[in-house]
């Protein structure tokens, strides 16, 4: 998870406060606030607020009075959905129905007559008490809502200590031995495993919720033996230090360009000492370890720094790092265990290679290095070491950016180049150490991999001596430890847990969120809105969804590429070619005018549009400095489906990249000459 | 970011007991090539006066057990105002002949006594004497402050 946090914000605010006085705790988050502005209210829409897939919310006109009293009485039969809910969330079990069926009261009788089953015999010492099946009549379009919420189909609906379970035939696929251990008391009301954004997010808001919760979070060692504290990917190896490092490079630039705008600066070579960069940053990390340790405490969430696995259905395991093992029991599980990167299989890759979860606590200047994958991860890092001074080549098997749009990754490719980068087409298959790192100084390795000749099509060996090299081919989800094949919680092949939105689709006590849940984008802010989201809904009713579509994001390579909605390519296949307008322009950001920058015969954008929509814009792209403040503003036009008219009527600010949106008039086609950027 | 070091720590812990300030530069070897700034520590000015804590039996036996006032300075080496606050609260405390110690706690290390004792933001200061916390304060003092609030804790 590379992305930019949303904690960054508050935490700059926090910078400003330590140097007058101390180092304070954060300012309240949104989330932290005792009423949520997300809650639905008793008089929002029957679908909630904020559902995924739905079309967004229209506000009720001032002048519109209540729904019609002719139309009112229609199906107003039931419990209305937001007490509803609320009733099945605090029940011990409860069912939907509609209260009109013989066939759903005959299936009813059924599950009374399952939960009857559970019960001891009377000889027991302490019988599991068997609560009864509280009843909540819905009307249809309550029943709708509900159907939608939890992606189960089945009604009547079963509703165990608050969480979906689904209908009959669900219910008799949990094991009975489960079910009766379900009905206990269990010490907490939730236990997350991985303290990283999501997991952190959901743990402070399921406190605030008044639930008892423990969050375990325990770092394994990286193969190099890298460790850090609490916080996950994010905050600790991933877009924290990226940004920074990232910033650093950029300062480079600004220096040099300083110079064409008249500072005068000490004659010389102007050097960059990493380890002054990476003391600075990983001071920064350490606070924000700090920081959500007290947070944690602050919302009496327990914090247990042990790895969590589980060892009955309702029953974790947590072992610190002496090894010592403390079992835990919970009414409900979050696993938000993240992922880690992951490394080819041949001898001597895991002892000479790092990954980033090495590279920001570096001990040693990288010198010439090698970062082979050619995901955002790989780009991003061999971004800002080449904007660093170093040396180095990106080797790439295939595309880069898969899953990205392909035209911006070629500009991407492009400007890498123009910028210094070397890119080699290859996978490595063997790595030959010359020189062995020590703390002060990186080591010496001969990396060899096959290439192709471009005229015979004959394979040769080649290699090259590298300081460093970066395996950055991919994530995965370290799952097998966790214990969740024993308690039959379903994993893709991914390892990831498949899930019915967060929920696991096999075991409906565990849930699942951020990078660890299947099919979700492996971005922190969506993981800390699933979070909090998730909370809501199984700890308040609250009929809320996290919406996993048209999220802004940014690829921080030497030139920023933001993007929102869909890739060109995705649009064309479900839209079709026809259907679809692109509106794209090349542009020359003022400040790069007088340095004589290179990056600005690269910076582009375009809007892709629907044509029959009333050019409704479905993808939004741009590759340009600071592309990520740009993005995340216009990210809310797409959420509230801005169509191409309405970026023209927005009036720009002048001068800036941002306003290059509300003058496209230039339409993309197949076979077009390159753009170029014109003069004023 | 200790699992690697605990071994480590204790023994060094063990030397710091002996009392002697000037041994926690002796031992700062690098145990793992990754976790090397853990080790780097800044050393305090000298003294005997002058003592680090990092566990609850420590602080029990150091600070609760301490025939003499102790000021426990709740700290970290991320945190400027730290470094701003902390060589003059040495200063001071070596300046006292021993009449008031002081207990520097990294809440990196001791983030559980950290967490015992409420502590949400640092630097926070406190004063220990006869076994009970009496006064503290949050941030940085100027030189004049700090001679007060030292004056006020042997006062009475």
């Amino acid at each position: 998870m590379f992305a930019t946090s949303s904690w960054d914000s508050d935490l700059y605010g926090m910078k400003s406060l330590t140097d007058l006085f101390g180092c304070f705790k954060r300012n309240p988050r949104r989330g932290d606030e005792p009423a949520s502005a997300n809650q639905s209210t008793s008089d929002s829409p029957p679908m909630g607020a904020v559902a995924s897939g739905m079309p967004p919310p229209k506000r009720r006109a001032p002048t519109e009075t209540k729904t019609p009293p002719g139309e009112r009485n229609v199906d107003d039969t039931g419990v209305p959905l937001k007490e509803a809910l609320k009733q099945a969330n605090d029940a011990k079990i409860a069912v939907f129905c509609s209260g009109n069926d013989e066939e759903e009261e005959k299936q009813i009788s059924e599950i009374e007559a399952i939960l009857k089953t559970l019960k001891d015999p009377p000889e027991t010492e302490k019988p599991l008490e068997i609560p009864e099946v509280q009843r909540i009549q819905v009307n249809s379009s309550s029943k709708k809502a509900i159907q939608y919420l939890t992606l189960h189909d089945s009604w009547p609906l079963i509703y165990i200590k608050g969480n979906a379970v689904g209908g009959l035939k669900e219910l008799k696929a949990l094991k009975q031995d489960y079910l009766k251990e379900w009905l206990r008391d269990h010490t907490y009301d939730l236990i997350v495993i991985g303290g990283g954004s999501g997991g952190l997010a959901a743990a402070r808001e399921a406190a605030r919720l008044g639930k008892k919760v423990a969050c375990l979070d325990f770092v394994k060692p990286s193969p190099q033996g890298t460790t850090w504290g609490l916080g996950g990917t994010c905050v600790n190896v991933g877009c924290i230090p990226k940004k920074l490092m990232h910033q650093a490079s950029l300062l480079g630039h600004s220096i040099h360009d300083a110079k064409k705008f008249g500072w005068k600066l000490p004659e010389g070579k102007i050097e960059h000492q990493w380890g002054h960069m990476r003391d600075s940053i990983q001071d920064h990390i350490a606070s924000l370890n700090w920081g959500y340790r007290v947070q944690l405490r602050e919302k009496t969430v327990t914090y247990i720094n042990s790895y969590g696995e589980f060892t009955g259905p309702f029953e974790i395991s947590a072992t610190n790092k002496k090894k010592k093992v403390e079992k835990l029991t919970a009414d409900r599980f979050l696993i938000a265990t993240g992922l880690r990167p992951k490394y080819p299989d041949y001898p001597g890759v895991k002892e000479y290679t790092i990954t980033s979860d090495d590279l920001f606590q570096l001990p040693y200047s990288p010198g010439k290095t090698l970062c082979v994958g050619a995901s955002y991860v790989s780009l991003e890092c061999a971004g800002f070491l080449h904007g660093l001074g170093f040396d180095v080549t990106v080797m790439v098997r295939s595309i880069l950016l898969r899953g990205f749009d392909q035209d911006m990754a070629e500009r991407i490719r492009k400007h890498m180049i123009a910028y210094g980068l070397k890119f080699e087409s290859g996978v490595p298959t063997r790595i030959e150490q010359i020189e062995e790192k020590t703390d002060e100084k990186a080591g010496r390795y001969r990396v060899f991999w096959p290439k192709k000749n471009e005229e015979t099509g004959e394979e040769t060996e080649v290699s090259e001596e590298y300081n460093t090299i970066l395996y950055a081919i991919g994530r995965e989800a370290v799952t097998d430890d966790v214990g969740l094949d024993s308690i039959g919680v379903e994993r893709a092949k991914s390892k990831k847990v498949i899930g019915r939105r967060e929920q696991s689709t096999t075991i409906p006590w565990v849930y699942a969120i951020g990078d660890v849940l299947e099919g979700t984008p492996e971005l922190t802010p969506v993981a800390i809105q699933a979070g909090r989201v998730l909370m809501r809904r199984i700890f308040e009713g609250a009929n809320e969804l996290t919406e996993y579509e048209q999220i802004p994001t940014t690829v921080f390579t030497p030139l920023e590429y933001g993007c929102c909605g869909l890739a060109e390519e995705d649009a064309i296949k479900k839209y079709g070619k026809e259907n679809i307008i692109i509106y794209h322009n090349v542009f020359n950001p003022l400040e790069y005018t007088i340095p004589e920058r290179m990056d600005k015969d690269h910076c582009y954008l375009k809007l892709i549009c629907l044509r029959n929509e009333e050019e409704k814009v479905v993808g939004f792209h741009i590759l340009t400095p600071n592309a990520g403040e740009v993005t995340q503003g216009f990210g809310i036009a797409l959420k509230l489906a801005a169509k191409k008219a309405d970026f023209d009527r927005l009036i720009g600010i002048h001068p800036t990249v941002a306003e290059s949106f509300t003058t496209l008039t230039l339409e993309k086609k197949d076979g077009d000459e390159e753009l170029q950027a014109s003069g004023c | 970011m200790l699992a690697a070091l605990a071994d480590v720590r204790i023994v060094m812990q063990n030397l710091f007991r002996l009392g002697s300030t000037l041994a926690r530069s002796a031992v700062a070897v690098k145990p793992t090539l990754m976790t090397s700034r853990v080790t780097q520590f800044r050393p305090f000015s000298q003294g005997t006066f002058v003592f680090e804590i990092e566990s609850s039996d420590d602080f029990n036996e150091k600070v609760i057990q301490s025939p003499v006032p102790v000021i426990v300075d709740f700290h970290a080496d991320w945190c400027g105002p730290c470094q701003a606050l902390g060589p003059r609260l040495e200063e001071k405390v070596n300046g006292q002949s021993g009449s008031v110690l002081l207990a520097k706690i990294n809440v990196d290390y001791a983030g559980e006594l950290a967490m015992d004792y409420g502590i949400s933001a640092v630097p926070t200061v406190f004063a220990f004497k006869n076994g009970e916390k009496v006064s503290g304060f949050q941030g940085v003092l100027d030189d004049e402050q700090l001679d007060e609030f030292i004056e006020n804790i042997l006062a009475d």
